[in-house]
């Protein structure tokens, strides 16, 4: 369609407008965390709020987040990668109805089912009622159709004559996999691993619904909201977390680079 | 059928058995234990549903401000977000990948974006100070804390733009330059023969944004306070101070149902488009 000129500069300033929304909360909490105080324009301007984190409590909370990420990344390759192989490569009965269920926890609000675990715990399993392992398996759940989707789509790009071929030569299916298909699918894997990892540590919702133990720091971190308000030490602490987690997949994915030199942009 | 066992395993176990169990223990009933403790016991009451819909428990009123609220920002941001995915599907603007990278930055950490809002909208944040030098207002109004800065954040289109741009992708541009040229200007096209043909889409797009927003929970916990009105709230203080498992789940499913109506009318809606 053909627009007048003015109509197009509007209505791209529009589109420019709702990007700033959202690029705006990172400089926001940037500038909180250099001033003293939580005011607009800021008018004082110190670093004080890193010296008064309680800094031992934070890392301890980072290394469970961490540690949550870790392992809930680790079941969600273990379950989802030979699911997404089955999905995209063999042909059974049942299963676009398969590949449609796969998705029904994450089309309903996960409040939903948290909140199911939850009294399903405390009614039946009280003893283990916010254990570390139980919190893992109940966040992995959100990240399911993500994993899945990512690594079929990179299966999907893989011809399957270098399985075949393998096969003829006389490879048992087990060597085939870990031989040909995985390092073929290698940079999907990955790819999906660092999504899983990023939403498992900052998850906050299973991890409060169900009342963890040891608090992955998105917990921690929500606790001294109501004790302190809003402060900036809160956004010195939410900044940080979000610079280790997010550093952690950049290093993940600088390692891996040179690997598969140009798979990765 | 081996390489799926792991994953239908997982999912029954965290998923379908909770659920369940959900079901079941909204027709449970309880009683006092030790005469401080409420705890579950299995005799079939339907109590916790009857208690959910009448007028006189604040339960109601919660379900009607959570659907309420998830349908208005959920208009609210789709009709926001109509010019702006339109512009990104069929023109080149100024700063094109800036622009899509922008919108998918509130999936990445929910904690940052609420903690970026609180700070934003505190007394002295950006936001009032804005206003207040526009002269609109003339003391800072108290966002933190009411009910008005999720209502503002939900409407705001995000994902929305995605959903939308994808849906007005399919449009062929050929019936809008047959408007054009057959002397409509470029809104009545807009109105009359873009909006129309992308219907299906929108409405789509709609549908899954109310189905989601029902379930908004994180949002107004933090950016509120735990007392706030919103259902999935509720539900987690039923559990929480008060014990009361059966109310919960009985809460719970209601949740559940009404999310699962918009989604059974979204996939209604797309199915419907594809026989006509």
């Amino acid at each position: 369609m053909r627009l007048p000129r003015y109509i197009r500069i509007i209505l791209n300033i529009y589109a420019l407008m709702l990007a700033g929304i959202m690029i705006w909360p990172v400089i926001q909490m940037m500038l909180t965390t250099v001033s003293s105080d939580v005011v607009f324009p800021p008018r004082n301007f110190s670093l004080q709020a890193f010296n008064r984190v309680l800094w031992p409590g934070f890392f301890q909370s980072m290394g469970v987040s961490l540690q949550l990420g870790l392992w809930s990344t680790l079941l969600l390759i273990a379950i989802c990668l030979p699911a997404a192989y089955a999905l995209e490569r063999k042909r059974f009965p049942g299963r676009s109805l398969l590949s449609a269920l796969i998705f029904v926890p994450s089309v309903f609000p996960s409040i939903t089912y948290v909140i199911a675990i939850g009294v399903y715990v405390a009614i039946y399993f009280i003893d283990y009622r916010g254990e570390f392992p139980l919190i893992v398996i109940a966040t992995a759940m959100g990240a399911i159709p993500l994993v899945i989707r990512t690594i079929q789509g990179s299966i999907a790009t893989t011809d399957p004559a270098y399985e075949e071929a393998a096969l003829v030569m006389g490879a048992n299916p087990i060597q085939t996999f870990f031989r040909v298909t995985l390092p073929l699918i290698a940079p999907g894997v990955i790819t999906a691993a660092t999504i899983a990892f990023t939403f498992s540590a900052t998850n906050f919702l299973a991890a409060w619904v169900l009342g963890a133990k040891d608090p992955p720091v998105a917990v921690y971190i929500y606790r001294d909201v109501g004790r302190l308000g809003f402060t900036a030490e809160l956004a010195v602490q939410v900044l940080v977390m979000e610079f280790i987690i997010l550093g952690i997949v950049q290093l993940v994915y600088l390692v891996f680079r040179r690997q598969f030199r140009g798979v990765f942009a | 059928m081996l390489l799926l066992a792991p994953l239908l395993l997982y999912m029954t176990l965290v998923f379908a058995v909770p659920v369940v169990f959900q079901v079941a223990f909204g027709f449970y009933s309880r009683e006092l234990y030790k005469g401080v403790l409420w705890r579950p016991v299995p005799i079939f009451t339907v109590e916790n549903f009857t208690r959910a819909f009448s007028g006189e428990e604040v339960y109601l009123q919660s379900l009607a401000w959570t659907v309420g609220v998830a349908f208005l920002t959920s208009a609210i941001s789709i009709s926001l977000a109509l010019p702006v995915a339109y512009f990104l599907a069929r023109f080149n603007p100024f700063g094109k990948s800036l622009i899509e990278i922008s919108f998918l930055l509130p999936v990445f950490g929910e904690i940052f974006t609420l903690f970026a809002l609180a700070y934003a909208f505190a007394p002295e944040g950006p936001v009032n100070w804005f206003l207040m030098s526009l002269g609109l207002i003339h003391e800072p109004l108290k966002l933190v804390g009411s009910p008005a800065i999720v209502i503002i954040w939900m409407s705001i289109p995000t994902l929305a733009v995605l959903l939308i741009r994808s849906a007005l992708v399919g449009v062929d541009v050929i019936y809008e330059e047959a408007a054009q040229t057959m002397g409509a200007d470029s809104f009545q096209t807009f109105r009359r023969v873009t909006i129309p043909m992308a219907k299906r889409g929108i409405m789509g797009a709609l549908l899954l944004s109310v189905s989601s927003a029902v379930g908004v929970y994180t949002l107004p916990l933090v950016l509120v306070g735990p007392y706030n009105t919103w259902l999935a709230n509720k539900i987690q203080r039923e559990v929480d101070p008060f014990f009361n498992y059966p109310m919960a789940s009985a809460l719970g499913v209601i949740l559940t149902g009404v999310s699962a109506i918009f989604l059974y009318l979204y996939l209604r809606s797309q199915e419907a488009g594809d026989n006509a």
